[in-house]
């Protein structure tokens, strides 16, 4: 028995819209049990509340311990580290996958490798070894271990996903752009990164939204709570060993804490994709 | 021109992160006069508010030191805690759980003795029992209790009183509890009498039991087995008939809420009747208590065994407070522990964050905010105390080692509870060859 191109264009339907509904359902929970009373977060089986208490978000922001530091601390603290962090790795990175790209220098066959390699190196295995060289340079408590490794470009990741989108950007424009007098450094500002814009868009959001949910990396290196980025500031206000954790207040400002997110995501989509497709790194 | 205009605005906005938070607060300073010096802890809102007030009143009377707080959850504190320890990035002055002294002392020294400030600290005014068993190590007294914990039950009365329990029968013990335990199931097959995790488990059940059944540490201070496999088969076979039996809830449910037990909707929602826990845990749910207003906090009932040895009641420290040995203010540091832990003004901002407090004269000063329930029952837990845990007993690991036992137990992994205790006594051996 055939079945019909349209019933099939339903069935098909039907299964994607099941699955985006399971992969949003958390974040939908999330929404609404951010204006529900703490306990009828786990107590009800509502996903809608009784009672939409916009206090949550009030409460929430002023983030109850002490007065003086609120969410918004958080919130301008996060943008103080994130937007350096992903502006340095982009130029950071740029430069470097230029390098390997575009130029023959000794040792390059086995440098890209050793750099490929660190990619598989697990971050926790390193943690240790980072947090005593950080601390005997004095930069703990401050944001200079995040700072620090984006100006010297280490992420790999991102110099190899530039690095594949370079190698489709023909040699021969390098090559017409040489012959009019440009500089090599010329060649990457006016020819290069210009036709990188994708990748270096998405090399930039990756960034942006890793940084910004890396909360280990922030616990180890940062303790004063007037550092503290909304992860930690998130974190801070979930603590099950002396009271009751009030997780309507905890679901609010993670709603707010993911906004810039998709901010971000949704207006810079369009390059993101197109980064992601065009330099051969195909989720 | 509107791209010369954002380039200006990110390399302002970068120049602006870096004016502001370059600098790392890193150790303690000394300048202008004013010493700074670094104090951290863990809590909830409630506990940093008061410690930050304390803070305040501090400096006010001390305007030649500065405190830089460092506050945090728990479990990220924990997180943290032996990261600096070891690379010598620690705070001046610290919080310590009890269960990470052992530990912490047997991996350096890390700590600075307070002997010599023990007459301005005023240490023969602190709880004896508490200074005497968890204060000092290899002579030298490394940690200062701020808070006393005793053990016992939180109860819903309303409900239990239905089915014969009496709050104030001291002589509760383990078949009392199944009997109830039964009864409760049979009224209702979504009841079940106790509410619990796996390290709850482990702490307040089997190892509980087993102190009651041999009245000897569960490891030896020279890193031997302090009971026999079938002794320590026998506590362990506690923990599988509370789950076959039905007092504890199945742990295909209760596993979501390991650690956060207290938000387990059946237990909100009244399914659940008693939690088995330290005083601390009594004085948190005591806000709770107000809102739902239907828990009944005693300081009685810890199931006893009928012809045990001991009660199994550990009285501890609910957290003990320690100064760096590497700090480089150890003057400060100590003059502001000797504000915290002495002062009317301190012990007032601190209120009942840290239970009861540890020094006689302070609770007098924070009478009216105690909970009755948790003082009474820190004073009837120091009474009948048992032994206290050494440090093998109440290594960190050890603790970790017998929640995952729990777990096991739970779903069934073992043929017999001697498999269990065999598996707990080849771990023990490699955790203390290690």
């Amino acid at each position: 028995m055939r079945i019909s191109n349209k019933a099939k264009n339903v069935i098909r339907h039907i299964v994607l819209i099941a699955v985006c509904f399971v992969l949003i359902y958390p974040v939908v929970f999330m929404f609404f049990a951010s204006f529900k009373e703490s306990n009828e977060v786990f107590t009800s089986l509502s996903l809608f509340p009784e009672k939409y208490r916009w206090e949550n978000y009030v409460n929430g922001w002023q983030a109850g311990a002490s007065g003086s530091i609120t969410f918004t601390n958080y919130f301008l603290n996060t943008f103080a580290l994130v937007i350096p962090v992903v502006f340095f790795t982009i130029v950071s990175c740029s430069l470097v996958a230029y390098g390997f790209a575009r130029f023959s220098f000794p040792f390059r066959k086995i440098l890209f490798p050793a750099m490929i390699s660190t990619m598989m190196l697990p971050s926790t295995v390193i943690i240790i070894p980072r947090f005593m060289l950080f601390k005997n340079l004095g930069w703990l408590d401050s944001y200079l271990p995040f700072y620090v490794p984006a100006i010297f470009a280490c992420y790999p990741f991102f110099i190899f996903l530039l690095i594949q989108f370079m190698r489709n950007i023909p040699t021969s424009f390098d090559e017409s752009a040489k012959m009019d007098g440009c500089s090599a450094m010329m060649i990457l500002r006016k020819i290069i990164l210009p036709l990188l814009k994708p990748a270096i868009f998405s090399a930039g959001l990756f960034q942006f939204i890793w940084t910004w949910d890396d909360f280990y990396n922030q616990l180890i290196f940062i303790n004063s709570p007037r550092k503290f980025t909304v992860a930690l500031g998130l974190r801070l206000a979930i603590d099950t060993s002396t009271e009751t954790v009030q997780w309507n207040e905890v679901m609010a400002m993670s709603v707010c804490t993911i906004i810039p997110l998709f901010i971000i995501f949704f207006a810079c989509q369009k390059y993101f994709v197109e980064g992601i497709t065009s330099s051969g790194i195909k989720g | 021109m509107r791209k010369a205009l954002s380039v200006a605005m990110v390399i302002a906005l970068l120049l602006c992160s870096f004016q502001v938070f370059a600098g790392g607060a890193g150790e303690s300073s000394s300048d202008d006069g004013v010493t700074t010096i670094r104090v951290a802890w863990w809590g909830g809102d409630a506990r940093h508010k008061a410690m930050l007030d304390m803070i305040a009143a501090f400096e006010a009377e001390n305007p030649d030191i500065k405190v830089e707080p460092e506050y945090s959850a728990f479990a990220q504190y924990g997180d943290k805690f032996f990261i600096q320890l070891t690379s010598g990035a620690a705070p001046d002055v610290m919080a310590v759980d009890q269960p990470w002294c052992a530990t912490a002392v047997q991996q350096g020294d890390f700590f600075l003795d307070l002997s010599p400030y023990a007459e301005q600290l005023q240490i023969d005014t602190f709880d004896d029992y508490l200074i005497d068993n968890y204060s000092y190590f290899n002579d030298k007294l490394l940690f200062l209790p701020i808070g006393i914990n005793g053990m016992g039950s939180l109860v819903d009365t309303e409900i239990l009183s239905q089915f014969g329990f009496d709050i104030n029968d001291k002589d509760f013990t383990w078949d009392d509890m199944f009997a109830l335990a039964e009864k409760v199931h049979a009224a209702n097959p979504d009841w079940y009498l106790c509410c619990t995790d796996s390290k709850q488990a482990a702490l307040y059940y089997a190892r509980v039991y087993l102190r009651q059944l041999t009245g000897r540490q569960l490891i030896n201070d020279d890193g031997t087995m302090g009971c026999t496999r079938e002794e320590l088969s026998e506590a362990l076979e506690l923990v599988d008939r509370c789950y076959k039996e039905n007092v504890f809830q199945p742990i295909t449910i209760s596993a979501v809420y390991n650690n956060t037990m207290t938000q387990n909707p059946d237990w909100l929602n009244r399914k659940m009747f008693m939690i088995l826990g330290r005083t601390s845990v009594m004085t948190e749910t005591a806000s709770r208590r107000e809102i739902d207003g239907h828990y009944t906090t005693t300081g009685y009932v810890m199931p006893q065994l009928e012809g045990g040895v001991e009660s199994g009641i550990e009285v501890r420290p609910v957290t003990l407070y320690a100064v760096n040995k590497e700090t480089r203010n150890p003057d400060a540091a100590v003059r502001f522990l000797e504000f915290m832990f002495t002062t009317e003004a301190a012990a007032k901002a601190i209120g009942s964050n840290y239970s009861v407090p540890a020094r006689e004269e302070s609770r007098g000063y924070v009478a009216d905010v105690l909970d009755p329930s948790a003082i009474e029952n820190v004073e009837y837990s120091l009474a009948n105390a048992g032994s206290t845990l050494n440090a093998w007993s109440g290594n960190s690991e050890v603790e970790a080692l017998f929640t995952e036992i729990m777990e096991k137990i739970a779903y069934g992994q073992y043929d017999s509870m001697l498999e269990a205790a065999d598996e707990i006594i080849e771990r023990i051996g490699m955790i203390v060859t290690n």
